[in-house]
């Protein structure tokens, strides 16, 4: 407090120091020349912030630690590394966990890319968050050793054992994870390839023109309520409802049908097809 | 080699480790490295920033002291604290949209900065100045008349880290900028008011004293970005690379639609409102939004997924990673 004393004297009472405000005084006609350059100096400052900052990094070959409260740092990775010590010891704090004897796990430099083995005894990594003998390493991928947790970049994109699906039915897929399977849902596919595919998600499902049924389809032929779509025992049975048009299934026209993989269905001129294996054709 | 903190060149960077077995020793370029890992959280970003805000509206308050003058407006200090308000507060608050590349938050920025700083503005350069006017009236001291001038950059700073505040609808983030905007405030009356002694050209006071608040104000809102922050979802790949979103909201909607909280529009293989995220008490919890769009919690397939800190969460293309303290 008493080395404070002497500077709030000097902040209070020298006159010097707390002039009199000039902050909104009179502009020089000399200014105006300023005003312009200003602006435009303003926002090329602002453009060059976006252009230099703000684009994406760069990807290179290596790994990254993602361990969370801990500093992020880079390593590159090339021929000459070809396990896992020099990357641990360059990314790990000091105080990080690493159970595992990194030696003993090898990096391979193959043409299709980074080839890993785990040659331990136990399996002291994880990767993608699974214990894995050997993998490729794709852009992305997470291994865990301990508590140390670390991320591959590379300048090739991951690798996808299906090519995403670019025609039909653009539903967002992913290729067919580990695990508990996708549930799939039987579904009539219309042949007019402008209408979209009706999922039966329901086990009573009606079919017709009003606006209460499940599957609306508004053409002339159709009453407004149809037909229905009911799952009895595991299996689908379409039934008429006593309409003048008809329900037709491959060509006959039926009362009531089990349906099976791959029936066409028809209104009169509305045609569907029905498909069990959930996935639209 | 610019940077060991971001790139260990080898293991003998590293404190406590052992370097005689360490099998390379040798120097690495650290040139062609991917420097900004950061640049979300980087300072230089905000540096050039300031620069861009300061010189801008140091630009729009010449123009209104020209206007005044050229017509003999009367309380020219109301409108000049509008204008150095509105600008200030509108191009600050949508600073953090524009580094976050954040379209909805840009907007927001703009619209929340400038009717609050314009206010602020507004009230603190009248205000002051009446109160001023009045110690004048007094003669008891010109300085203690100047501390009071000073004092303008108190009231913007308070009123532009509101602003702020209403941007992100959260009173963590409201309380965390009101913090920045006083401590902006106190350091930009100090130095203002004492340079204020020793530069008599006002052109140039102006342009310094916007400076000075405008870097004052960013560096203790980088400062405080982290202050109490307790999950954040940290983006690995891809656009936002680097980035951290703050969590504190009690839901937040993630996907390719422009008012989704986190838009994810340049990554691939995601639904227009995909997944969302929401408060519980533990922490956030992951929900799938949509049954025919995969979201998966450690690459594992998930409809609904309480997450933890250290989890990777993987939507379409986009990888990001939950932190959270504790």
């Amino acid at each position: 407090m008493k080395r404070l004393t002497p500077i709030f004297l000097f902040l209070t009472t020298v006159q010097t120091a707390w002039a009199k405000d000039r902050f909104l005084g009179e502009t020089d006609t000399a200014d105006l020349f300023f005003i312009l350059p200003l602006l435009v100096a303003g926002f090329a400052f602002i453009f060059f912030a976006k252009t230099r900052y703000l684009q994406p990094p760069k990807k290179q070959l290596g790994f990254w630690s993602i361990t969370p409260h801990k500093r992020q740092r880079f390593f590159p990775v090339d021929e000459t590394i070809e396990h896992m010590e020099p990357v641990v010891n360059a990314l790990a704090e000091p105080d990080t966990n690493v159970y595992s004897n990194l030696s003993k796990i090898t990096l391979t430099h193959k043409p299709q890319g980074v080839y890993l083995e785990e040659k331990n005894y136990k399996i002291s990594i994880l990767i993608n968050r699974r214990r894995s003998r050997r993998t490729y390493l794709n852009d992305g991928d997470i291994l865990d050793m301990g508590e140390l947790t670390l991320m591959f970049t590379s300048t090739e994109p991951p690798k996808y054992e299906d090519k995403p699906q670019t025609t039909g039915h653009l539903i967002p897929r992913m290729r067919r994870a580990q695990g508990r399977p996708i549930k799939a849902y039987p579904s009539l596919i219309p042949a007019d390839s402008r209408k979209k595919t009706y999922y039966l998600t329901k086990n009573l499902n009606f079919i017709g023109r009003s606006d209460t049924c499940d599957l609306v389809s508004k053409a002339k032929s159709i009453a407004p309520r149809h037909s229905k779509i009911e799952k009895v025992a595991g299996r689908y049975k379409i039934s008429d409802l006593g309409t003048t048009g008809g329900t037709f299934v491959n060509g006959r026209r039926v009362d009531q049908k089990f349906l099976k993989d791959g029936d066409n269905i028809a209104f009169e001129s509305v045609k569907y097809t029905f498909s069990l294996s959930g996935r639209p054709r | 080699m610019k940077s060991p903190a971001l790139c260990a060149s080898n293991g003998s960077n590293v404190k406590g480790r052992a370097t005689l077995n360490d099998p390379i020793d040798r120097p690495r370029s650290c040139g062609a490295f991917p420097r900004y890992r950061h640049m979300k959280t980087d300072v230089k970003p905000y540096l050039w920033a300031a620069l861009a805000v300061s010189l801008l509206s140091w630009a729009a308050l010449e123009f209104l002291l020209l206007v005044t003058q050229q017509f003999g407006v009367q309380y020219h200090a109301f409108f000049a604290g509008a204008v150095v308000g509105g600008v200030l507060g509108s191009l600050l608050a949508g600073m953090d949209g524009f580094l976050s590349q954040a379209p909805n938050k840009i907007k927001a920025g703009l619209k929340f900065g400038g009717a609050i700083g314009a206010f602020g503005g507004a009230l603190g350069f009248y205000l002051l100045e009446q109160i001023a006017l009045r110690f004048g009236a007094y003669e008891l001291s010109a300085g203690l008349e100047g501390m009071v001038y000073a004092q303008r950059w108190l009231v913007l700073g308070i009123f532009i880290g509101a602003a702020y505040g209403a941007v992100e609808q959260s009173n963590r983030v409201t309380t965390r900028n009101i913090i920045a905007g006083l401590f902006a405030g106190v350091g930009a009356t100090l130095i203002n008011g004492l340079v204020a002694g020793l530069i008599t050209y006002p052109f140039v006071l102006r342009g310094l004293n916007l400076v000075v608040f405008t870097l004052l104000f960013l560096m203790a809102h980088r400062k405080l970005r982290t202050y109490k922050r307790e999950q954040w979802l940290l983006s690995m790949n891809g656009k936002h690379e680097g980035a951290e979103f703050e969590l504190n909201k009690p839901i937040y909607y993630l996907g390719t639609q422009s008012n989704d909280d986190i838009n994810l529009d340049s990554y691939e293989q995601i639904n227009s409102t995909h997944a969302k995220l929401i408060k519980f008490d533990y922490g956030y919890s992951l929900v799938d939004n949509d049954p025919f769009c995969r979201t998966f919690v450690n690459f594992r397939n998930i409809n609904e997924q309480p997450l933890k800190n250290g989890d990777v969460i993987k939507i379409g293309t986009a990888l990001f990673q939950y932190c959270s303290l504790a």
